[in-house]
């Protein structure tokens, strides 16, 4: 795959996939069909503006330390596929903010969250803005956080609708193991530890595609 | 082997098995069959310790010690396996690399990778299973009948001693059933390991030459038999062939 280095300033990115590197707080244009993959221990600041017509599918893995933000601004016959994989680390706030500003546009954002330790704390907080006077656009937000220990997530859907002429939905689960799939894995004879890693790399990989599935082998993600 | 005594298990505050006996010997097979909501899959899940299911009283024995107390996991590794009739998914791990895991920690060893590899390409071949099943996801995405082929590849590779069959028949079309019943007896000629199987149906019985067969009703086990018993329940119903038969709730 390509990389990008992104800069501070804008940048601009048309079709091709691409995986995006970045030290500081960006803002790139896409146009076209363009397919970015962001595995960055840091996360800093995103802005992305599509173009009418822009196609982004957009796959995040980021071990996060601090306070962060991704701003995805569409107009007119965008498609947007959001897969969001945050490993949290320390008492953060993440926030994602959609902006839908034109019309006939399609966004879809999926957010799996966790936190690295027993004192880490996530606060991801998802604003879905639809402009008034904005007409067929769909906005679906699928948000997830798995507690894992005694650390504590809180996601925050929040929808700001200005239209009548939309769909938009909401989906937000947080919760811990599930008890039947711990039991499944401890029949095979995998200690509770292996098992609860084993469900947490599925828990994250599930929304990831399999070149980022390939850059987070199991011994990356051990959790205490 | 397996002893059971006296075993009394709660589950969601309801008494669901009462005073169970049962005891199976090193290479024997039982069948237990009974209707519905009589306890059936409840001992398989007590059996290995599922934390939704509490051990009232009674012992359970393997091999002279007591497993009453011992996690799932310490159950497994002295060699008993559940073979479930609805096995979970779960998506991004392999089947290898669970399996690699598991037999790695019970083994306190490194796996040989060669070794390990050419095991899985014999057990596919012996349970008639595409070899690029080991690297698909545990279960995800699979058919009832691909699911319970690929509990059969977990079951090879991790050879255990005792195995449970709750129900594996369900849900299987004749061909599936076919290459599930005479992968089970391939494994049984093999290893000889114990088996309880627990059934509605006489249909996966026919891969098996000699077993008991017990009925359970209203949480204890109401009669005993040869596989005879199996064949007169599965042409004439529980009610008519159990003594007492008229108490099982159906």
């Amino acid at each position: 795959m390509n990389k990008i280095l992104l800069v501070e300033d804008i940048n601009k990115i048309e079709n091709g996939k691409y995986l995006i590197e970045y030290t500081k707080n960006s803002a790139i244009n896409v146009l076209g069909t363009t397919n970015l993959s962001d595995y960055a221990i840091n996360s800093c600041d995103l802005e992305f503006t599509l173009s009418d017509g822009a196609n982004l599918t957009l796959d995040k893995l980021n071990f996060v330390t601090k306070d962060v933000s991704l701003i995805i601004n569409i107009n007119n016959d965008g498609l947007v596929n959001l897969n969001w994989v945050i490993i949290n680390e320390g008492r953060n706030r993440i926030n994602l903010i959609i902006n839908m500003n034109g019309n006939n546009s399609n966004c879809s954002a999926r957010i799996r969250v966790i936190n690295k330790d027993n004192n880490s704390n996530a606060d991801v907080i998802c604003d879905g803005i639809v402009l008034a006077n904005t007409k067929d656009n769909v906005l679906i937000e699928d948000l997830k956080g798995l507690v894992h220990n005694d650390s504590t997530i809180k996601i925050s859907p929040i929808m700001k609708v200005n239209t009548n002429e939309v769909m938009a939905n909401h989906l937000v689960t947080i919760g811990a193991f599930n008890r039947d799939e711990l039991f499944y894995l401890n029949s095979k004879g995998l200690s509770d530890e292996s098992a609860k890693n084993i469900l947490i790399h599925s828990f994250i990989s599930g929304i990831l595609n399999m070149e980022m599935k390939e850059l987070i082998p199991m011994e990356v993600i051990k959790f205490e | 082997m397996l002893k059971i005594d006296n075993l009394t298990v709660r589950a969601q505050e309801k008494e669901i098995l009462k005073d169970l006996d049962l005891f199976i010997d090193d290479g024997e097979i039982h069948v237990l069959m009974g209707p519905n909501g009589t306890g059936k899959s409840t001992i398989c899940k007590a059996l290995l310790n599922h934390p939704d299911y509490e051990i009232v009283k009674g012992t359970i024995t393997f091999n002279d010690e007591v497993l009453n107390n011992k996690s799932t996991t310490e159950i497994s590794r002295k060699g008993i396996f559940l073979l479930s009739q609805n096995p979970i998914e779960v998506e991004g791990i392999s089947n290898s690399e669970m399996l690699r895991n598991a037999i790695s920690e019970k083994t306190n060893e490194r796996v040989d990778i060669f070794k390990f590899n050419k095991k899985l390409n014999t057990v596919c071949d012996i349970i008639s299973m595409p070899k690029e099943f080991v690297h698909r996801d545990i279960n995800f995405n699979m058919s009832g009948g691909e699911k319970k082929k690929n509990e059969l590849l977990h079951l090879f590779m991790l050879e255990p001693k005792f195995i449970i069959l709750d129900e594996i028949d369900s849900g299987l079309d004749v061909d599936a059933l076919k290459v599930v019943g005479s992968s089970l007896k391939k494994y049984y000629d093999m290893y000889n390991p114990a088996i309880l199987i627990v059934t509605h149906h006489a249909d996966i019985l026919k891969y098996f030459d000699d077993y008991k067969v017990h009925v359970l009703g209203n949480g204890k086990i109401v009669q005993s038999g040869d596989k005879t018993l199996a064949k007169s329940i599965e042409i004439d119903g529980f009610k008519a062939n159990v003594i007492g038969g008229s108490e099982i709730n159906e």
